[in-house]
């Protein structure tokens, strides 16, 4: 996967060199701005998630899920900032707490958890699809690029540990008539 | 809005009498399973979110959601089973607890519940134009369309409330160069 994007990166980048930097349109500043937003949600959600479970293994994805999270909210606030985009409101991280104190009315199950985990990446993937749909400057379509790649590996392994521990849900399965 | 509904309601019903009910094909049977899973984990994290908050208005709305989507899931389970399309695994409804007592860690803010409701909103919204753009059935279009006018109802008033607290996000205005200045 890492190798597949390293190519499709190295084809851009002779574009970008080339290209003249024109203002971005309307679409890319609209998706920086939506999905800035979003990934602070996501980020304060998944730690929600970490204070609300006390499997390790789980706590790890979180764990991770945060740092990417993180990660990325630096790297899109700074292009946004050096393009002149506005930041939106965002939400600040949450403190730690302990798992046994949470009610059980506010209290999401593992399963429920790793699911909404994988939610988040679906939907933060479709996200990064949109926008590389829309953007026309190339070096943009790069920063999109890169948070996909980050996605779908993270999904991956985030699929090994939900399929590990019984909590992935699958459709219905197709069975084609006829079939030997 | 509803009259809009209504509107179609007639029109498609004349189609559904004529029609002969074909089996569903593997989309529109994926649109409901997803769909039905979805409504499911939000009907939980909903709950989730009466049970950390305080504040009477963001109570109501959030329990108005939670109606909304038990009897979308509701009928959406009946369709499925007269269907024979199996029911994906689904959360069990969270019990009642105090939200003063919710560690600080776990707590989202009136604003973070908000906006993730709207987002769960609209979600479901693509997800129900998405499955009624698939559909061929049109009483299966139907069950969308209704879907999809509930959410959209529930949205418009739950963004008044939102823009009355402050909770409503609002992207960078567009000025087109040279917009001439309208007096108001």
């Amino acid at each position: 996967m890492p190798d597949v994007v390293k190519a499709v990166q190295n084809v851009i980048q002779s574009f970008v060199d080339d290209e003249p930097k024109s203002p971005l349109n309307v679409g890319e500043v609209m998706s920086c701005w939506s999905y800035l937003s979003e990934l602070a949600d996501e980020q304060v959600h998944s730690e929600a998630g970490i204070n609300s479970t006390t499997d390790p293994e789980l706590r790890k994805a979180f764990h991770e899920a945060v740092e990417m999270f993180k990660s990325q909210k630096e790297r899109i606030s700074a292009f946004m900032l050096s393009e002149g985009v506005p930041i939106p409101p965002l939400c600040e991280s949450k403190p730690q707490s302990n798992p046994r104190d949470v009610p059980l009315g506010a209290k999401l199950t593992d399963d429920e958890l790793a699911n909404s985990l994988n939610i988040k990446i679906v939907i933060l993937i479709s996200y990064c699809a949109n926008a590389i749909i829309q953007s026309v400057r190339n070096d943009v379509t790069l920063i999109w690029l890169e948070y996909l790649q980050e996605y779908m590996t993270f999904g991956a392994t985030l699929k090994e540990l939900v399929k590990k521990r019984g909590w992935l849900k699958v459709p219905p399965y197709y069975y084609a008539p006829g079939a030997p | 809005m509803p009259n809009l509904l209504q509107a179609l309601k007639s029109v498609a019903q004349s189609f559904i009498k004529d029609e002969n009910k074909t089996p569903l094909h593997i989309g529109e049977a994926m649109g409901c399973w997803i769909f039905l899973a979805l409504v499911g984990e939000t009907q939980v994290q909903t709950e989730v979110g009466i049970n950390s908050t305080t504040d009477s208005e963001l109570r109501k709305a959030l329990q108005e959601a939670v109606n909304m989507f038990k009897s979308e899931k509701e009928r959406i389970s009946a369709f499925m089973r007269s269907e024979g399309i199996p029911l994906p695994p689904l959360s069990e409804s969270k019990p009642i607890s105090d939200p003063n007592s919710v560690p600080l860690g776990v707590k989202l803010t009136d604003n973070e519940l908000a906006n993730s409701l709207r987002k769960k909103i609209s979600m479901a919204i693509t997800n129900c134009s998405e499955s009624a753009a698939q559909s061929i059935r049109s009483d299966v279009s139907l069950l969308w369309a209704e879907f999809m006018q509930e959410h959209i109802t529930f949205l418009t008033t739950f963004k008044s409330l939102m823009r009355k607290r402050g909770w409503l996000k609002v992207p960078p205005p567009y000025y087109p160069p040279g917009l001439p200045q309208t007096e108001k």
